[in-house]
């Protein structure tokens, strides 16, 4: 056995070391002919490799169909991005005290940016329903007498009737058509006359009155109210709906939030009928549902629920940590191999149990709006011969949709570990957008953080994935060590999608090492 | 049933499962299959475990074939079959369902190789970033024939059986089951040198062997 030969034979079954390696590089380097040689033994080695597998063929079926029925292969309008109910409090717990309120910060900040993209739009579509509704002759711009009357107000409430604002002063009758808006530091309380019917209307709302002879319909397009509602008739039901969902008030107190992306509504009284928009004219099915959710839920009291594109539509228990002002927790599309050798994916924890180099991915919901992803990652083991000079250890999480990467990671440089993020702003632009390649000559670091080389701490990161209309997007991303979580995001970039975006992708990768990523867990934040 | 054949002389734990490639006839369209397409298509979600059992094991080992070090054929294999449930309002009924699933599949795993090739400039060792290198090229001008990879299966199947029953179950040791080369090595009392010449030569047998299968089998198309 030649010496190429010996080095080949020890790559392909264990005991190359470091500098052998280096060595067999080398001669493959200056021969061609070995080297090809060398790739289709290479590719014997990997074809009978993989004539092992430890899981079944069944195993092999259903983890694709789980996937798929978790979200990650479903056509966009199908999608499933289920809620975690299971442990829920336990991640939620972990959200409050690790992320906390920078995600709340940070939704705020989010809603802000898409706000100049999206308000634009939203006002042309109320145009257009405006006039459809005046030509359609359900409305007259003097409008018909409500039995409603705005009792509190604060500065700078407006009413819109027919085009024409007006402030809403205390006393101030409201007619059909009308739109009540709040700014966004004022309030308004409306009462409906002869019953206990009342609406908080919070800073930043808009509230239409549609009623007809049937009830009360009101369209709640932007903001958030708190009803109390006493008794309704059966037959003419209170009905409040948005751009995603329509609820239907059985005689009670809740809340519905109008957000960007999504409605969530919380009940603290009675019940409330909550379901989807119907979807356009001949689509057969709501808009953003999944295939096998019911088309209404009672949301009861002590119950919250969220219509988003893409999520079941269930309920929730209200809890400390689960209600309507924190980030939904949604289970990612997990690719499980039932005992691959060295994975064990138990959500939201993932196990790697021989030290490698290899990426994993895991799909992710193709929830719209915003979605942050948040794990801690530590280093079980480190490859034996393992030293800054073949490349180290490390380990990494990051963003993909298609060929495009984004990343946080650990890696030892100089015999110590370093801590890296990837500043987007330094990365060079293809095409006006920002080339998110991991790779030396596109990635620039953001302020290496050294960590002792005696150990590998816990790396805990959070990515945003905040999807706006079209196919634009923001990605943020923070990584810290330690207690202290950085206030801000340390990345922020604009991302224009491309068709392959809703194939997006959480990708766990190792570096000659052997990681745990916990909790590793996915919100909806709105 | 499983590639290996014969059991191992020595005691190692050998599972009792249907693992191991099945051969699957290469009809260009499965009536079952493109019939369980038609009900994937209507909605039907759990008809694609039907199309995912007839085409996952050909497709696990015709990729794996192209798998340069740090990409699990599994996950590409994976990712296909979930890309191709995504756009299987595009998949033409009656057309080789196959060969668009194995289009799917090579250019996730080209958009893979890639990335991976960039990743490892920067990191890992030289040697695979090399490798990996030459696969790209390698893997890259080989045609986009749905066969390509099912070939070298056929052949890497032909080629074992006609080793020794002892070269197979050294192979079934170290592929299979995973035994550890020491363990190998007390078993059959050879050192761990030895039991590695052994498989390194087995290999350069097999390649060999497949080549001249795969040459035959070009030669015969043309």
């Amino acid at each position: 056995m030649s010496r190429i030969e010996q080095l080949i034979s020890d790559y392909l079954d264990g005991g190359l070391k470091p500098e052998e390696a280096k060595e067999l590089a080398d001669l493959l380097a200056q021969d061609r002919a070995a080297c090809d040689e060398f790739v289709e033994l290479y590719r014997v080695h990997r074809l009978l490799c993989s004539q092992n597998t430890k899981a079944s063929e069944a195993e092999c079926v259903e983890s694709i169909l789980d996937a798929l029925r978790q979200g990650g292969g479903m056509p966009a309008a199908e999608t499933a991005g289920e809620p975690e109910t299971k442990g829920a409090g336990t991640t939620l717990d972990r959200l409050a005290s690790d992320l906390g309120r920078a995600f709340q910060e940070q939704a705020q900040r989010s809603r802000n940016f898409w706000s100049r993209l999206f308000w634009p739009s939203l006002a042309g579509v109320a145009a257009v329903v405006f006039l459809l509704a005046v030509f359609g002759g359900f409305i007259s711009f003097g409008g018909s007498p409500l039995s409603a009357e705005v009792t509190k107000t604060s500065l700078g409430v407006t009413v819109d009737r027919g085009g024409r604002v007006m402030v809403a002063y205390e006393g101030f009758h409201l007619k059909k058509g009308d739109v009540v808006e709040t700014p966004t530091n004022g309030m308004a309380v409306i009462q409906y006359l002869g019953e206990k019917t009342t609406l908080s209307l919070k800073p930043g709302t808009q509230l239409g009155f549609d009623g007809t002879k049937h009830g009360k319909h009101l369209n709640l397009t932007a903001g958030e109210i708190v009803v109390v509602a006493g008794k309704q008739p059966t037959n003419a039901p209170m009905i409040i709906a948005t751009a995603q969902a329509q609820a239907r008030v059985v005689g009670t107190r809740f809340q519905l939030a109008a957000r960007r992306s999504s409605t969530w509504l919380q009940v603290s009284e009675g019940g409330v009928a909550f379901k989807r928009t119907a979807a356009e004219a001949g689509a057969g099915q709501p808009a953003g549902a999944t295939s096998s959710e019911p088309n209404e839920v009672l949301v009861k009291s002590g119950e919250y629920a969220v219509v988003a594109d893409g999520i079941p539509l269930k309920t929730y228990e209200v809890t400390d940590a689960l209600n309507l002002a924190h980030p939904l927790p949604i289970k990612i599309g997990w690719f499980s191999y039932y005992g691959k050798p060295n994975w064990y994916i138990r959500p939201p924890n993932v196990q790697q149990t021989e030290p490698t180099s290899i990426t994993r991915t895991f799909q992710l919901p193709s929830t719209k709006g915003s979605i942050v992803i948040a794990g801690t990652i530590s280093m079980d083991s480190m490859k034996s011969g393992t030293s800054s000079a073949n490349g180290g250890a490390g380990f990494g999480l990051g963003l993909s949709a298609g060929a495009d990467y984004f990343l946080a990671r650990v890696q030892q440089k100089d015999g110590k570990p370093v801590l890296e993020i990837v500043d987007l702003a330094k990365v060079p632009l293809a095409n006006g957008q920002p080339v998110l390649d991991f790779s030396e000559e596109d990635m620039v670091s953001l302020g290496e953080v050294p960590l002792s080389a005696a150990f590998w701490p816990e790396c805990k990161v959070a990515f945003e994935l905040d999807r706006g209309p079209e196919h634009q997007a923001m990605v943020r991303a923070k990584a810290w060590t330690g207690a202290v979580e950085p206030k801000d995001w340390q990345i922020s970039a604009p991302v224009n999608l491309h068709e392959m975006s809703e194939f997006f992708e959480l990708r766990l990768m190792t570096e000659n090492s052997a990681c745990t990523f916990k909790n590793t867990s996915t919100y909806l934040v709105e | 049933m499983s590639v290996w054949q014969e059991t191992l002389p020595f005691s190692v734990p050998v599972r009792q499962m249907d693992r191991g490639w099945k051969f699957i006839p290469m009809n260009p369209a499965d009536p079952q299959v493109e019939e369980a397409i038609v009900r994937v298509k209507d909605g039907a979600i759990d008809e694609y475990a039907a199309v995912v059992g007839a085409y996952r094991a050909r497709l696990r080992g015709a990729i794996a074939y192209s798998c340069p070090p740090g990409v699990d054929p599994d996950e590409i294999v994976q990712r296909a079959f979930i890309e191709a449930f995504r756009q299987i309002g595009n998949y033409r009924a009656g057309t080789n369902f196959y060969a668009w699933l194995s289009a799917i599949a090579r250019n996730l795993l080209l958009a893979e190789m890639k990335r991976g090739q960039r990743q490892q400039k920067n990191s890992a060792s030289y040697l695979e970033h090399l490798l990996a290198q030459r696969m790209i090229e390698v893997v890259g001008a080989e045609s986009e024939d749905a066969k390509r990879g099912e070939e070298e299966v056929t052949a890497l199947r032909s080629c074992l059986d006609q080793f020794s029953p002892e070269s197979r179950q050294l192979l079934q040791a170290r592929y299979e089951s995973q035994t550890p080369l020491e363990q190998v090595s007390q078993t059959v009392g050879k050192s761990v040198a030895a039991i590695k010449f052994q498989l390194f030569a087995i290999r350069k047998r097999l390649l060999k062997c497949m080549r001249a299968k795969l040459f035959v089998a070009h030669f015969s198309k043309k």
